[in-house]
């Protein structure tokens, strides 16, 4: 091992104290938006491109190109261009991936919400102990932070950040999200927090819950929670304590296979009334949630 | 031509920043996934030395940084300590590709150690530990003999008159 020179020593000291200004001031708050948000700007469409060449379907990226600079910038009519882009994609998609479409398009019909489809083109590029995706639709297909994010399975988690063509994704099991939930069929209301590419663990809000293997989980109602209301989030495969005694937690196997998602749909207007529970999937014996440990 | 290498290793930087999003993260593998954007930078260390490493390490891990979810400069943190520690190995053990190896194994571990480390300190929730990484130390090795020897060569392209040191 060699000793490290003067400057190299002066180097060091530097780039660590950088980084840890780096660090307290993105810890204490939004400091970096715009700088994260021009890096996927540069970074996604090459990623993009990669997921293209490495992805069996790929013909649909192409013709895209035109359409996201008219100049304008009326309101109007960008929303009309994105429900134009919505309209195109789908017809695109339609092609390559209809299954997948057509399922995603059930469930946004059953649920009466528009749903804008998207293609994963990355995960987080970070060590692997925190669980976001990039798709490839941005500001100007209309996606804006905090939007519910779903496949034909259930849910995939929300939007957290958005640029110009790309927006990232933070998933419903990253440890860090905590999902408020209703158990199907009634009222009991709860948090469903994500483990990592594990089973997500849920716990009442009224500890006299009673839950059993089996019970459906949907995505709480409006004011319980940041998502969209009665979307199907997973099903208890295992409850703690003794059987019969109230529960404090249960572990939920989501329905959506998270480690190999593809195609994804963004909600873009939710409806009016709550979907209560239309969407939950068909009772335990018929499902089996897919699950990857 | 000062500035060819450091844009060499710029360029290879991105590709590997964008290869790692789009593909490895993306591999179904048990474990986590392997990580190309370290393996680069701690060959850019044994091959370019510690000012390299360090300057290497600090910009990926930045990038990698920018385009994640935790707090910027964690991990422009713990890469930039990887690659200097790297170049600062004796040139025998520099060269050496099995025990490149070996310090691959080593620093990837070391990595993580810091990175949960820091998250904790800085109280980020973080999930599924030492089971992961075990499947990333096990990939990256597996990464190293087709990635240091290719830096070693690229470098030594830009510098054929530095023989031996």
């Amino acid at each position: 091992m060699m000793a490290p020179s003067r400057g190299q020593r002066r180097a060091v000291v530097l780039l660590l104290l950088l980084s840890v200004v780096l660090i307290t001031l993105d810890h204490r708050g939004e400091a970096f938006r715009g700088v994260r948000s021009a890096a996927h700007t540069v970074v996604d469409p090459a990623q993009a491109g990669v997921t293209t060449l490495v992805a069996p379907v790929g013909r649909f990226f192409g013709g895209f190109g035109d359409l996201g600079d008219s100049g304008q910038k009326i309101d109007a009519l960008q929303k009309e261009n994105a429900e134009l882009r919505r309209q195109l994609r789908e017809s695109e998609l339609s092609s390559t991936r209809s299954e997948e479409l057509q399922k995603l398009e059930l469930l946004s019909g059953q649920g009466g919400f528009t749903v804008l489809p998207a293609v994963v083109t990355g995960l987080g590029p970070s060590i692997g102990f925190e669980w976001t995706i990039t798709v490839d639709a941005g500001r100007r297909d209309g996606l804006r932070p905090d939007q519910t994010v779903i496949d034909s399975d259930g849910l995939v988690g929300r939007v957290k950040q958005v640029s110009e063509s790309s927006a990232v994704v933070v998933l419903a099991v990253d440890p860090g999200s905590a999902v408020g939930v209703r158990v199907a069929g009634r009222n009991a209301l709860g948090v469903a927090a994500g483990n990592g590419l594990g089973p997500l663990t849920y716990t009442p809000l009224d500890p006299t819950t009673r839950v059993q293997v089996g019970d459906r989980l949907l995505t709480g109602p409006y004011g319980g929670s940041t998502y969209v209301a009665g979307l199907p989030v997973g099903e208890v495969t295992k409850v703690s304590g003794d059987p019969g005694a109230p529960a404090r937690e249960a572990t939920v196997a989501p329905y959506v296979s998270f480690a190999s998602l593809d195609l994804v749909g963004i909600v873009l207007a939710a409806p009016r009334a709550d979907p209560r529970d239309r969407l939950a999937p068909s009772p335990p014996a018929a499902t089996t949630p897919e699950h990857t440990p | 031509m000062r500035a060819g290498p450091g844009a060499a290793a710029a360029l290879a930087i991105l590709v590997a920043v964008v290869l790692q999003a789009a593909v490895l993260s993306r591999l179904p593998l048990p474990g986590g996934p392997p990580n190309l954007v370290l393996v680069l930078v701690i060959a850019i260390g044994l091959a370019g030395g510690g000012s390299a490493g360090l300057a290497a390490g600090f910009g990926a891990g930045l990038l990698t940084d920018l385009l994640s979810d935790h707090p910027v400069g964690v991990l422009a943190l713990c890469f930039a300590l990887a690659g200097l520690l790297a170049g600062l190995l004796d040139a025998d053990v520099r060269r050496s590709v099995l025990l490149s190896v070996v310090v691959v194994a080593v620093l990837t571990g070391a990595v993580y150690l810091t990175y949960l480390g820091v998250m904790g300190l800085l109280g980020q929730p973080v999930a599924d530990g030492a089971a992961g990484v075990l499947g990333t130390i096990a990939y990256d090795v597996v990464l190293t003999p087709f990635v240091v020897p290719l830096v070693m060569a690229v470098t030594r392209q830009f510098a054929p008159a530095r023989r031996g040191l």
